[in-house]
């Protein structure tokens, strides 16, 4: 896998050569804008509008849980998170 | 064998089917179990079904009968709606409340969707049977279903070659005729290079038309869920289907759709539609190619036979009436870079919430929490999927972060402008969906470069969130599809489809595989 992997970033790489001006705008990634110009544009993910912060009715918790491979008393099970050894664990 | 006739339910267009199924002529029952009976014919030469909801497809279709059966006699009729009773099929990554979900993964046995996606509840309120769950690569990725977990679909046409991906079990399983209607996602080509590859029609609607609440994550920013269909009219009224505002989906577009069947039949006389100069350069032989190249130059025949066909299609549009204006896209041959930066650092964000505990595969021999995450992703994940989430975590790293995934951004805005540009002289642009028909088997398994490389034409649309619909439009030297792809101005799909329509008709393509390769033939 690490010789397929080099032969793919190797190949990503060409994107050093594109004459891309604006440098990198993580913000544009994705699905934006289609353009200006009259087209109509593409609403981006960032672009979504603000839902109200208000609870709304969700799944019953027995309904996700019984997806779970493990739990118990509403809550999901899972082994101890820090190791059984060592003064301040680190396991997790 | 042919799709057309008066011979078996299972071979009518969806829309022809519902028209029946209203009209009473026939009933959802006798459609279902002629799906049903040609399911069992094909399955064991394609492997298409992951499984097939057998019981709950015929209780469902019985319940379709009995709300027509409700309306006659001069009482109102309760009209299941533009799909009643026509069986259609999902891709494993799509959630029917109380069925199993597994996007062909091992991650995922065992889980059961506890809701529905709002694309499937759209059908369902539609009238459609939903027959079962497809098979696909692994989590959406990979372009020939040899990623899935569980089996090998293989391609109607000719059982010894791929039947595209990741959408491959819908595509195979609308082409056998074992579902009417097929319903995938795409996020770089997913939908429509199966599509392609097994002779239908695929359709990847705008980013934001229809509702991704249900669907699992791969790539978020291109991600959309599409039809597969035998025609371009059913392509359209599945579209209409599912299209339309959810609120569960804060990036679905609240604009109206529209009636995307009411101008399809209008034809191209006059309609200007811009043809991709760079399409010989793109597919990794380009200037800057790199390490592509010796897959570019192994691929070069089969990139000869899909530039005749580009030709003949080029024909054909002009022959229905259209105007052919040249438009250029020179970041095409970076397309496949920028896709798989982008996609690869949203996988690796998106696929963090398969950890072995919240739902899913946990592995047996976990000791401690680090086990659980570390020992559950390592046996429940394939290798491509790890693959992908190593490049995305790769791409997103702080000594990379600018080099990878910045500069992809900014070629792919590059890419946005350029095709702004294009639609400015355009209403539509076309390219071949796919640089070849379909491969092998293993033909391209050692090599995921050149398997990436067969989303070369369809990555622009997913980058930037345009319609795109791949049509048939004739056959390779070996008598298997190829397909053109037109992609038009995001949300409108009704040209885009009005195009497709036409260049159907031009072309008379039937679905009329032969299963070459399988010892005992099924049609």
């Amino acid at each position: 896998m690490a010789g397929q992997l080099g032969k793919i970033v190797d190949y990503i790489d060409q994107l050093q050569r594109y004459d891309a001006p604006g440098g990198g705008r993580p913000d544009s990634a994705g699905a934006a804008a289609a353009g200006a110009s009259g087209t109509p544009s593409v609403p981006a993910p960032h672009a979504a509008p603000e839902a109200d912060d208000e609870p709304r009715p969700c799944l019953p918790r027995e309904t996700f849980l019984a997806n779970a491979p493990a739990a118990q008393d509403g809550f999901l099970l899972v082994p101890e998170v820090r190791p059984a050894t060592g003064p301040q664990g680190g396991g997790g | 064998m042919t799709h057309r006739g008066d011979g078996d339910l299972w071979e009518l267009s969806a829309e022809e089917l519902a028209r029946r199924i209203r009209g009473r002529e026939v009933t959802a029952v006798a459609a279902l179990e002629s799906v049903l009976d040609r399911t069992a014919r094909v399955e064991p030469l394609i492997h298409a079904y992951l499984e097939v909801f057998e019981e709950p497809a015929r209780a469902r279709a019985q319940d379709i009968d009995r709300r027509l059966a409700a309306g006659s006699g001069g009482r109102a009729g309760d009209d299941p709606g533009p799909l009643a009773g026509v069986p259609v099929v999902l891709k494993d990554n799509l959630s029917l409340a109380g069925q199993r979900l597994t996007c062909a993964s091992r991650i995922l046995e065992g889980y059961v969707s506890p809701y529905t996606a709002t694309a499937v509840q759209k059908l369902l309120d539609a009238g459609a049977v939903v027959v079962g769950r497809a098979n696909m690569d692994e989590f959406a990725m990979g372009s020939s279903c040899e990623n899935s977990a569980y089996q090998q679909t293989r391609n109607p046409w000719d059982v010894g070659t791929v039947p595209g991906g990741s959408s491959g079990g819908p595509a195979a399983a609308v082409a056998a005729g074992s579902a009417a209607l097929g319903f995938g996602s795409d996020t770089g080509g997913s939908i429509r290079q199966p599509a392609a590859l097994c002779g239908v029609v695929g359709v990847k609607p705008t980013y934001g038309r229809v509702s991704r609440y249900g669907l699992v994550a791969f790539a978020s920013s291109t991600d959309q869920i599409g039809p597969i269909a035998r025609g371009v009219r059913d392509a359209a009224l599945a579209t209409q289907v599912i299209a339309g505002h959810d609120a569960n989906d804060s990036t679905c577009a609240d604009r109206p759709v529209g009636d995307l069947l009411a101008t399809i039949e209008d034809g191209i006389a006059g309609m200007r539609i811009g043809v991709v100069q760079e399409i010989d350069a793109a597919d990794g032989s380009g200037p800057a190619a790199g390490a592509a190249a010796p897959a570019a130059e192994a691929a070069a025949p089969a990139r000869g036979e899909m530039a005749a066909s580009f030709e003949a299609a080029l024909d054909a549009l002009r022959r229905a009436g259209a105007e052919l204006v040249p438009v250029s896209l020179p970041s095409l041959g970076a397309a496949i870079a920028v896709y798989y930066v982008i996609a690869t650092s949203e996988a690796s964000a998106n696929l963090a919430r398969f950890d072995g505990v919240r739902y899913g595969r946990r592995s047996p021999g976990a000791a401690s929490l680090a086990e659980v995450y570390f020992d559950s992703r390592t046996e429940g994940f394939g290798a491509e999927v790890k693959r992908r989430i190593m490049l995305g975590t790769f791409a997103l790293s702080s000594g990379y972060y600018a080099a990878y995934y910045g500069r992809a951004c900014a070629v792919l805005a590059q890419m946005r402008d350029e095709l702004t540009a294009a639609f400015r002289g355009a209403d539509v642009v076309v390219t071949p969906t796919t640089p070849s028909g379909a491969f092998r088997l293993g033909e391209k398994l050692d090599d995921p470069l050149a398997m990436y490389l067969s989303d070369t034409y369809t990555t622009p649309a997913s980058l930037v969130g345009l319609p795109a619909v791949s049509v048939p439009s004739g056959f390779d030297r070996r008598g298997l599809p190829l397909s053109l792809q037109i992609m038009g101005r995001p949300f409108e799909e009704a040209t885009v489809f009005r195009a497709a329509r036409a260049f159907e008709r031009q072309v008379g393509w039937q679905v009329a595989p032969s299963f070459r390769g399988a010892e005992a033939g099924a049609g």
